[in-house]
């Protein structure tokens, strides 16, 4: 028999406490996910599965809340934004690869990098996450591609990895996608396009 | 739609941006307001208050606020005007004649003068709405406008394509002279102007050549 001591009693509450604070934070991503940038309290209360009260003794305001949610999901962004392991194959199957991988994650974060972007731009978490983003895909191009890459001198390596890495950023995704009416498909082709040019041109 | 018509011109910016203006007095108040507001980003002001733009073009808060209901809108429409204001002294005097060379360093040196002179403004637009809303009509116009210029610029090339094909290549080709790939090229190069020309010409050689 072990004995039941005072703070494994106090536990259950607390654990209690805190998952039930993490389901009205994940509920909140879950409807930021939709595109719903100012979700109501109800709202969300109803998508955690506890009482509005509840609600309001973990988060005094809306704007708690939404702070509290962007950062948990910011934290849960960013393992996904590690740089991928390089692949063997010839230079159209790592080009295949890499388009599909960066598209992949551009389709699954962008609902929320828009809600973080139109929140707080400025915010220096925003910031920091969508400069790792960067760094990260600047990387993982260098690796995927270091046989092409190889022979070019600082000045080269740079101006192609800068052009090569130009359509896969955010905001020219949300350009093509958004502003051009790109479906995936089209993006897809668009930027295996793009990478043949580049690599090939070398 | 895009089409090889040669008369877009970027003044139709201007009108998108501030509407058909029916009461001369009030279209010149506008005007004002936006003159001081491109005054006050050129004096290095980058985030310019109503009240500054009041004092400088001598129009009231309450006239202001009546044409633009939020300082956004006034600064967006500011961008709009300083373009459609910039742009005919900037755009390269001869299209189709030149050889692709000469088009592409041409090209390359106007958008980017243009991004050099617009880009504190243009921050400062995206910054205070927050988030470019890229369905608008106004982006959208200047996007058309942009496209449009960018193809009559290399006709003999595109000449060839038409339809989604035709659409595809120039979104494609004009990709980097968005204002989000200026920003990134801006802050990869640290400012670089020069390597930043340089790359662009590359990119428009790459692509143009392909097309050949």
């Amino acid at each position: 028999m072990v004995p039941e001591s005072a703070e494994s009693r106090t536990d259950g509450r607390v654990g209690r406490r805190l998952r039930n604070r993490d389901a009205v934070l994940d509920a909140t991503i879950e409807i930021f996910s939709k595109g719903e940038i100012c979700p109501a309290m109800d709202d969300v209360a109803e998508q955690a599965s506890v009482s509005l009260r509840s609600v309001y003794r973990y988060f005094e305001t809306r704007d708690a809340l939404i702070r509290a949610a962007l950062e948990r999901w910011l934290m849960q962004t960013s393992p996904h934004l590690v740089p991928q392991l390089a692949i063997e194959g010839d230079l159209a199957e790592r080009i295949e690869y890499f388009s599909k991988q960066r598209l992949g994650l551009y389709f699954r974060f962008a609902p929320l990098a828009r809600v973080a972007l139109v929140l707080d731009g400025t915010d220096p978490l925003v910031q920091e996450i969508f400069e790792y983003g960067r760094d990260s895909l600047r990387q993982q191009f260098a690796e995927q591609f270091a046989t092409e890459l190889g022979l070019l001198g600082h000045r080269d390596w740079a101006m192609v990895t800068t052009a090569a890495t130009l359509p896969l950023q955010f905001h020219l995704f949300e350009y093509m996608h958004r502003g051009c009416g790109f479906d995936e498909t089209q993006m897809h082709d668009l930027i295996v396009e793009q990478l043949h040019l580049q690599l090939l041109a070398l | 739609m895009l089409t090889a018509d040669p008369n877009v011109a970027m003044s139709e910016l201007d009108e998108v941006a501030t509407g058909d203006g029916r009461i001369a007095r009030r279209e010149r108040n506008r005007t004002a307001a936006l003159d001081a507001v491109v005054d006050l980003f050129e004096a290095g002001n980058t985030d310019p208050a109503v009240e500054d733009v009041s004092d400088l073009s001598g129009v009231s808060s309450r006239s202001i606020y009546r044409y633009f209901h939020h300082r956004d809108e006034l600064v967006r429409a500011a961008m709009w005007h300083l373009t459609a204001r910039i742009e005919p002294q900037m755009r390269p005097a001869s299209v189709g004649v030149d050889s692709l060379d000469q088009r592409i360093d041409s090209f390359v040196e106007y958008r980017l003068s243009m991004f050099v002179v617009l880009a504190p403004i243009t921050r400062a637009a995206r910054r205070s709405a927050q988030s470019i809303d890229l369905s608008s009509e106004e982006f959208e116009a200047g996007q058309l406008v942009l496209r449009q210029q960018f193809l009559n610029h290399f006709a003999p090339e595109f000449s060839t394509l038409e339809g989604p094909a035709l659409m595809r290549s120039v979104v494609a080709a004009e990709l980097a002279f968005q204002f989000d790939s200026f920003e990134y090229l801006h802050a990869s190069f640290e400012g670089n102007l020069e390597e930043m020309s340089d790359l662009l010409s590359r990119q428009l050689r790459i692509h143009l050549g392909a097309l050949r």
